[in-house]
């Protein structure tokens, strides 16, 4: 049964999300159900009776007239090869009929499966590095300070050492971590969607880790947000310390930014794979309509929305860097926070 | 054993479709069986024929679908109905096949009837 459902959610999933295709493909479900359930219960096996109701499909050229698609081209051919060793029997379409329905276009490439869960390794990989690489950079801060206080004297210029060599190993990751996407650098050289199979991998993927994602970032804006406690409640017990309590602030704002960026990098490597796939087809239907899947009005939007909290961390911590006023500084959170379901309406995309 | 040529029954699938209508409501997969039986199993009719079938003599006002209910399963099906323009379309489909066997059966040679 689940055969027979992949097979038809493949045939329908570059088609547009019209009336029509929709009503087309719950209709021919309904007849497939019934004549599968049917030859269940005459006694054939599994495999024969979804043999048999995939082999009287028929092909989707005769759907061209019924679903008002009879001039547009369809690139359902290539859909069936990437996933030939996955559907069995035959794909839907004659391959000798020379129907304009068959016909190829300017079709994009497609990502199988395979390819995405790969992509994902790689960009869970990167995120690591990347934000290893800039929390190492805010760490390093620490390096000085410690420096200064184990190092008396003569030897402080060891604290400046380890200063630099913290930073230069921080960005080493970054660049290192860049490198790593290798599958990705194809994306912006040519045109390509998700296989179905890729576009249900991915879909599940996400849904699975963005319940990770919330708590992560939420954990991330919490430790940049009270960074300055551990500082606090260290100079109220050592006050003969105090030039080493501002270690503790670095460490846990480095550590905030660490997830924080970590998993907004992860979470984007979802988005980024399934907008591939165009919208208003079928297959698209499988991107969640949440706030951070949502389609901006240009690009420059859509940048500013996914790095809006990474972006609003880093000010956050330079404003109170600068000022140390941190008892005043939070207040950009709120702020932020309330800013942020008005600016998203504003620069979303209208549906039409 | 010979196989009936799609590009032959195409312009009669309305014809089967209505007839089975004609008695009663009904919905695709026991349409498609209907047909199966009846032609002893010579002609099995494909789900996209069947529906692009549907839904253009839908267009043209020969059928009218409404959903209901199976009455064994509970489950949920889009049903047929022929309509008045759908019976006198099928009774001129009727006409215009006697037109046409009579026509082609005086091409046809006795020898290729039956026992060759």
């Amino acid at each position: 049964m689940e055969t027979i459902k992949n097979y038809l959610d493949t045939m329908f999933a570059n088609l547009p999300n019209t009336p029509a295709v929709v009503k087309a493909k719950d209709e021919l479900w309904q007849m497939m159900e019934d004549k599968y359930t049917e030859l269940i219960s005459e006694g054939r096996t599994e495999n024969d009776a979804v043999g048999t109701v995939i082999s009287e499909f028929g092909n989707l050229n005769d759907l061209a007239e019924a679903l008002g698609l009879e001039d547009i081209v369809i690139s359902e051919n290539r859909e069936n090869k990437a996933n030939e060793s996955e559907v069995i029997n035959q794909p839907g379409f004659d391959s000798e009929s020379s129907n304009t329905f068959n016909s190829t276009v300017n079709t994009p490439d497609l990502i199988t499966a395979s390819e995405a869960e790969e992509m994902l390794k790689e960009r869970s990989l990167s995120s690591n590095r990347i934000s290893l690489g800039i929390a190492l950079c805010i760490m390093s801060i620490s390096m000085q300070i410690l420096g200064g206080i184990v190092f008396n004297g003569a030897f402080e210029f060891v604290g400046f050492i380890l200063f630099i060599g913290m930073i230069a190993g921080g960005i080493l990751m970054i660049i290192f971590g860049a490198l790593e996407e290798k599958s990705w650098k194809k994306l912006s050289e040519g045109n390509y969607t998700l296989s179905m199979d890729a576009t249900k991998y991915v879909a599940e993927e996400r849904s699975l880790y963005s319940r990770n994602h919330n708590l992560l970032l939420t954990g991330g804006i919490l430790l940049c947000v009270l960074c300055w406690i551990p500082t606090m409640i260290f100079s109220e017990i050592l006050p003969k310390y105090e030039d080493a309590s501002a270690i503790g602030l670095f460490i846990t704002a480095g550590l905030g930014v660490f997830l924080i960026v970590y998993s907004s990098l992860r979470m984007n490597g979802y988005d980024k794979l399934l907008k591939l796939n165009g919208e208003g087809t079928l297959k698209a239907a499988y991107e969640p309509e949440n706030d951070k899947n949502v389609r901006y009005i240009s690009p420059v939007a859509d940048f500013f929305m996914s790095v809006y909290w990474p972006t609003l961390t880093c000010l956050y911590l330079i404003l109170s860097f600068l000022t140390f006023h941190w008892e005043a500084t939070w207040a950009i959170w709120p702020v932020a926070g309330i800013l942020y379901g008005p600016l998203k309406k504003a620069l979303r995309e209208k549906k039409q | 054993m010979t196989e009936i040529s799609s590009d032959v029954i195409r312009g009669y699938n309305d014809t089967m479709i209505l007839y089975l209508l004609l008695k009663e409501p009904s919905y695709g997969y026991e349409i498609s069986k209907q047909i199966k039986g009846l032609s002893d199993s010579k002609y099995i009719i494909k789900e996209t024929t069947l529906y692009s079938a549907f839904s253009r003599m839908e267009k043209n006002g020969y059928v009218e679908s409404f959903s209901s209910e199976a009455e064994d399963t509970g489950k949920k099906r889009t049903y047929y109905r022929i309509t008045d323009a759908g019976r006198k379309y099928y009774s001129e489909k009727c006409e215009e096949w006697e037109l046409t066997k009579e026509v082609i059966e005086r091409f046809i040679e006795e020898k290729y009837n039956g026992n060759y």
